[in-house]
């Protein structure tokens, strides 16, 4: 006699020997582990240089001007080419056409600087503080101080500007990858359960299984295989940043907090989700139908996502991010930007372990009953109120 | 000995529609017992009430003189009709994975799945996935699914239909040996004709309902139909219909069934006055013929609906 447990863990293992033979678990899991790995690494890459080398024209501008422009480029840690034009209207041809990113045209007093509508804001600043820079300069020598004078009187207290939310944006990019990976895995293994469910019942190998294993012993093998193999996936993704977490290299702000939240409410809404779909999918007769069945599914998950992903601080993501069904999208994405509270973490994670235990109960019912009967798609009011 | 299987009073509704009506059948150990009857009679609701894959409206199911369990079930085997595998899975593997689930150990599945592989002549496909097997040898892979678990009890839903005369005479075997090994078998076939030889004893069902039963030689004994068969073509407006009537034509002879009291010889004098006649014979009645007696049914209901669309 074989125990219940022991049957789950034979369908279950079926589920997941069938997935690791065909081709997409590993095309999918492979992406998952390029995507992330670039991820990790391309900041590493690109991100150590973010000094910009400036071309600047200019017209008949003071030497002292140049130099001082050139101190202050080089200050910020910037390279400065300065390019001789012939007049103001070649610098603004050189402006126009991007060969330089700013001019600086002069006419005795009167000085310009000439630039592309809304661009290159930082280099203004930094040449509209060399020019009044170069006239105080002017000013000085003028008045008879030496070199040595003037530097120390231009040198004044160092200045360090302080960004609040400095690492918002970066949060923000972390919700919005954990809210597209989440999505996408149980998208995908909601898919599968759901076209497995109705390949069984079509197929009739649910008849010569129903006799050996009890249907509860059915669904909840197959949604723990279909469960296993996402996991795998996500662990795929996960993979190369616990590899950078372990070798002590920085990570996005955020990321560590959401993954970790990520993992927990990912399997909340695998759970809820998959037995939805087993039972949904028990519904139809062919396995063409069973992404109809599960649409009302789909449309609530895709719409759980775009919230986590895009608006993870809105009102209305406080709220769908408590709600089962939502939440497993929501809440992780909520928990990387930074706007759950404890309240709203704990709240989420009852509903969601409540929800997953009336679905286990009311999927059950219905895959139950709905399995066995063939030959027409099957509404799931008649299979709930007729025994 | 009484039957180890019973059914007592099974029926079974669809909405409006009766699909059982009070079904009394028994399976005989050591017989080949067949559930037939024309497409839609009831045949396959009937074994999936046996399998308990659905709770009939009234009725039970006995195994070994007590209603059945569901270990009683898990440790029988069902061949649905067609399909009744995973396509996507290797031969071998799915029959180890279907036997563990009824209880055997690893090893013992395998073992039990070569041997039976070896004996279907599959042994060399057991790492093919079902998918790349021809119709013929994915019926006895799902023959072997159903039997690797040695059940003592084995139920064949339509195992014959589609099948080529040499898998037919193939699974016919299968199907005798597992009956002369002491053991238990029931099958159930629309193809009448097809099916004749092998059968045992019957059981036929029409629109629900139980129209004859009982061991088929004796059932033919006793049946008052005489027929008279002939070789070639018959025209009906040879005979006067109180002496015979054109029972069935096929290719090469015609059956006519006799009155009651008729005198065969005067009614194949009757054919012999328009042609010649090389060979006849006085016969009981065929399966079909027994069954449309029986059910009093048109012969329509007996074409089969594969033959039909082919």
């Amino acid at each position: 006699m074989i125990s219940r447990w022991e049957s789950v863990r034979l369908v279950a293992g079926r589920e997941i020997r069938q997935a690791l033979r065909g081709k997409s678990f590993w095309v999918t899991a492979a992406l998952f582990a390029l995507a992330s790995t670039a991820l990790m690494i391309l900041p590493e890459v690109l991100g150590g240089d973010d000094h910009r080398s400036y071309e600047v024209a200019v017209v008949d501008i003071p030497e002292v001007a140049a130099e001082q422009l050139a101190a202050i480029v080089e200050a910020a840690g910037d390279e400065l080419e300065l390019v001789d034009a012939a007049s103001v209207d070649e610098a603004r041809r050189l402006v126009d056409e991007d060969e330089v990113h700013l001019a600086i045209a002069a006419d005795g007093d009167d000085v310009r600087i000439i630039v592309q509508a809304g661009e290159e804001d930082d280099l203004v600043l930094l040449t509209r503080q060399a020019l009044a820079s170069a006239h105080l300069v002017g000013g000085l020598r003028d008045a008879g101080l030496g070199d040595a004078e003037v530097e120390a009187l231009l040198s004044g207290p160092t200045v360090r500007v302080d960004e609040l939310d400095a690492d918002q944006e970066s949060r923000e990019q972390a919700a919005f990858l954990l809210a597209l990976s989440l999505y996408f895995l149980l998208f995908i293994a909601m898919m599968g359960v759901a076209a497995n469910v109705a390949l069984e019942k079509s197929n009739r190998v649910m008849e010569v299984l129903l006799p050996v294993a009890p249907p509860g012993v059915l669904l909840f093998g197959k949604v723990l295989g279909a469960g296993a193999v996402a996991s795998a996936t996500m662990l795929a993704g996960a993979a190369p940043v616990l590899v950078k977490l372990g070798v002590g290299g920085d990570l996005p702000e955020g990321l560590g907090a959401a993954l970790a939240g990520g993992i927990v409410w990912f399997l909340l809404g695998a759970a809820l989700y998959l037995i939805l779909a087993g039972a949904l999918a028990a519904l139809v007769d062919r396995q063409e139908d069973s992404g109809v069945a599960i649409g009302p599914l789909s449309i609530v998950l895709i719409g759980a996502y775009m919230l986590g992903g895009t608006a993870p601080e809105s009102t209305i993501s406080r709220v769908f991010g408590v709600l089962p069904l939502t939440s497993p999208m929501v809440m992780p994405a909520r928990i990387a930007v930074g706007a759950a509270s404890v309240g709203e973490v704990v709240a989420s994670l009852v509903l969601g372990v409540l929800a997953v235990v009336a679905a286990a109960r009311v999927g059950g019912l219905v895959y139950r009953r709905a399995i066995v009967r063939t030959g027409r798609r099957l509404k799931l009011r008649e299979v709930l109120t007729q025994g | 000995m009484p039957a180890l299987l019973q059914a007592r009073g099974i029926s079974q509704r669809f909405g409006d529609r009766v699909v059982l009506d009070g079904v009394d059948f028994e399976v005989p150990s050591g017989r080949v017992v067949g559930l037939l009857g024309p497409n839609g009679a009831g045949k396959t609701t009937l074994m999936r009430i046996l399998f308990g894959v659905l709770p009939p409206d009234a009725g039970e199911v006995r195994w070994d003189g007590r209603v059945a369990t569901a270990a009683d079930r898990r440790s029988w085997g069902y061949m649905p009709q067609e399909r009744g595998l995973y396509r996507d899975m290797p031969v071998l593997d799915q029959l180890v994975w279907m036997a563990r689930l009824r209880g055997l150990d690893t090893a013992t599945a395998r073992g039990r799945a070569m041997d039976l592989l070896d004996r279907l002549n599959l042994a060399d496909r057991a790492d093919d996935k079902v998918q790349e097997l021809s119709g013929g040898m994915a019926q006895r892979v799902q023959l072997a699914a159903a039997m690797v678990h040695e059940p003592p009890l084995l139920v064949l839903d339509e195992p014959f239909a589609g099948l080529d005369p040499v898998a037919v005479e193939f699974l016919s075997q299968v199907v005798t040996d597992h009956v002369r090994a002491g053991r238990n078998l029931l099958f159930s076939s629309h193809q009448l004709d097809l099916v004749e030889d092998l059968c045992e004893d019957i059981t036929l069902l029409h629109r629900g309902r139980v129209v004859l039963q009982g061991d088929l030689q004796e059932l033919k004994a006793a049946s008052p139909d005489r027929h008279l068969r002939v070789d070639g073509p018959v025209d009906p407006a040879w005979i006067p219909p109180e002496e015979a009537t054109v029972a069935r034509t096929t290719a090469g002879e015609t059956r006519l069934r006799l009155q009651p009291g008729a005198d065969p010889a005067a009614v194949l004098d009757r054919v012999r006055a328009h042609r010649p006649v090389r060979d006849f014979g006085v016969e009981a009645p065929t399966l079909s013929e027994l069954f449309l007696a029986a059910a009093g049914a048109d012969p329509g209901v007996l074409v089969d609906d594969e033959e039909a669309v082919a």
